[in-house]
């Protein structure tokens, strides 16, 4: 559905925050994206949405296509016509608007009464927000947020959902709970999802597919549950020794610079 | 107390002029975090455009008050297009100094294009002064009324309850997310430009047709802008309550006061007001839950 091929991303010019990524997301498929702060993740959801350029960013090589049409040029509102749609890192609610007004935002290109069956879906999905709908979304708890942001993008209607760092500044428990989400919508609406993680150990039990990036490169790419069993892998995202027990934090160092898979 | 009275209505209608130039600010911040210091001379060019159609068609003033504002939405797109739209996706301080740049430019083409000279506008509301509760008031005062209600209906009806008016409200908390949610800013901006412009062509022909058509006509913008400030410079219905405020305040100080104090009386309500509110009175605050 999603194939990105050799991208390379340049900030003006200078800065190669891309080189050389390829990643395929099938139809119906998780798809998750690992790696550290500044390994590049948010800018291809960048370059994806078409939003790249407007940060000052560019495609320098490379291609990412959406059922076989190129994005290279693609606007931000056409990408979401098309059904490329993003759950934002932080979530980014119009926290002035109510939950109410930000789920009619997400709904913004769809027709009446598309909107109100994915609103009924969303209710079933996130009973906590029901009787929150008037309430401002920036007063709302972290947890709650995030499933406003959810529900927001699926009132757009998405056939590839994107979501940029779902689990953070969250409880565990609430991270369980937006991750079983996931799962049911893959499930249930057999939605292709694209996920960009910090949490590893959570990201690698859902998706079926990894890429793990450090540096703007691949530094490893394969099924999921290959990649959790790689000991490099959880000695460096899982913080797991190869017995399985937990490293401390001196041992569990950042992968860079020493982890290193060629391109 | 008559002179109260009178002071207080009078002030309101002088207000709902201000109220009108503060919505047509407020519209264009709303929607993308700029202001438009050429509010002013927007308005006075639509103004001579609308008397230049008047000249050569005389049709009674009420006529005015609905080729301006289609004047006003053409005036809007074409400035959108030419003058904004290259500018989206810079700073907002980059493209408030390009509105400054417009005002300038404006102000030379109508000197160029009409001259100096100050002239009377082609159609009047009528000099009969109307009695109403014992205070008196000129046909045009009442109208300045009328049309403020209906701009705040307006634009109370289109904010609330329509979808371009939720997507207006979305571009201007977080410009960038209400494009990932499908929103084209672009066509945001553009009606909120077509919109300003249309609602400060309404207040320019009413004050036009109670002073002239001149190249200073501009100023009557840049004097309603505390109105917008102390009304709040996000909230457009804030902005016409503060030009009504303004109004009455502006007028309580001539009356009771030095007539020289009257023009600096809003701006010290923007000082007051920002001490105690310093997003004015009805501007939005930050929602965040601590």
């Amino acid at each position: 559905m999603l194939r990105i091929e050799s991208l390379r991303i340049t900030y003006g010019n200078a800065v190669e925050a891309v080189r050389d990524l390829s990643v395929h997301v099938p139809r119906g498929g998780i798809v998750a994206l690992l790696g550290a702060n500044g390994a590049g993740k948010s800018t291809v959801l960048k370059a994806i949405c078409g939003v790249l350029t407007a940060e000052g960013g560019r495609i320098a090589g490379g291609d990412i296509t959406f059922e076989g049409t190129s994005l290279r040029a693609i606007r931000a509102d056409d990408a979401v016509r098309r059904g490329i749609v993003q759950v934002p890192e932080g979530r980014r609610l119009f926290a002035r608007l109510t939950v109410a007004e930000n789920l009619a935002i997400g709904g913004f290109l769809r027709g009446t009464a598309e909107r109100a069956a994915t609103l009924a879906r969303i209710h079933d999905l996130f009973p906590p927000l029901l009787d929150k709908l008037d309430r401002p979304a920036g007063l709302l708890s972290g947890g709650e947020q995030q499933m406003v942001a959810l529900g927001r993008a699926l009132m757009a209607g998405p056939r590839l959902l994107m979501l940029d760092e779902p689990s953070l500044g969250l409880a565990p428990v609430i991270t369980d709970a937006i991750f079983a989400t996931l799962a049911r919508l893959r499930d249930e609406l057999g939605l292709t999802i694209l996920l960009i993680e910090q949490n590893a150990s959570r990201a690698l039990a859902l998706a079926d597919h990894a890429t793990v990036m450090e540096g703007g490169r691949v530094a490893a790419s394969g099924p999921a549950a290959t990649l959790a069993a790689d000991p490099m892998i959880r000695a460096h995202y899982l913080g797991l020794s190869d017995s399985g027990s937990r490293r401390n934090v001196r041992e569990a160092a950042p992968a860079t610079a020493r982890l290193r898979w060629p391109a | 107390m008559q002179f109260l009275a009178d002071l207080i209505v009078s002030g309101l209608a002088a207000g709902a002029i201000y109220g009108l130039f503060g919505m047509a600010y407020a519209a264009i911040y709303k929607a993308t975090g700029v202001v438009n210091f050429a509010q002013g001379e927007v308005a006075m060019l639509i103004v001579y455009l609308t008397a230049a159609v008047l000249l050569r068609i005389p049709l009674p003033f009420w006529t005015a008050l609905l080729i301006a504002p289609l004047i006003g939405i053409a005036t809007g797109l074409v400035l959108d297009r030419l003058v904004i739209r290259p500018m989206v996706g810079r700073p907002p301080f980059a493209i408030v100094m390009v509105t400054i740049g417009l005002a300038v430019m404006i102000r030379a083409l109508i000197v160029l294009a009409w001259g100096s000279e100050p002239r009377e506008f082609p159609a009047r509301a009528g000099e009969t002064v109307v009695k109403l509760g014992g205070i008196g008031l000129y046909p045009v005062q009442i109208l300045a009324f009328f049309v403020l209600a209906l701009a705040i209906a307006a634009a109370w009806a289109l904010l609330r309850f329509s979808r371009m008016g939720l997507a207006m409200r979305a571009t201007a908390i977080d410009e960038r997310t209400a494009t990932l949610m499908g929103i084209d800013v672009r066509r945001v901006a553009a009606i909120a430009w077509a919109a300003s412009a249309a609602v400060s062509s309404l207040a320019g022909v009413l004050f036009a047709s109670t002073t002239y058509v001149g190249p200073d006509l501009f100023q009557a913008g840049l004097k309603a802008f505390p109105a917008t400030i102390v009304g709040g410079l996000d909230s457009v219905i804030g902005s016409a309550i503060g030009g009504l405020i303004l109004g009455v305040v502006e007028n309580l100080t001539g009356g009771y006061g030095d007539t020289a104090l009257k023009e600096i009386a809003g701006f010290v309500a923007i000082v007051a007001v920002l001490m105690i509110r310093p997003t004015g009175l009805f501007g939005a605050r930050d929602v965040e839950r601590l």
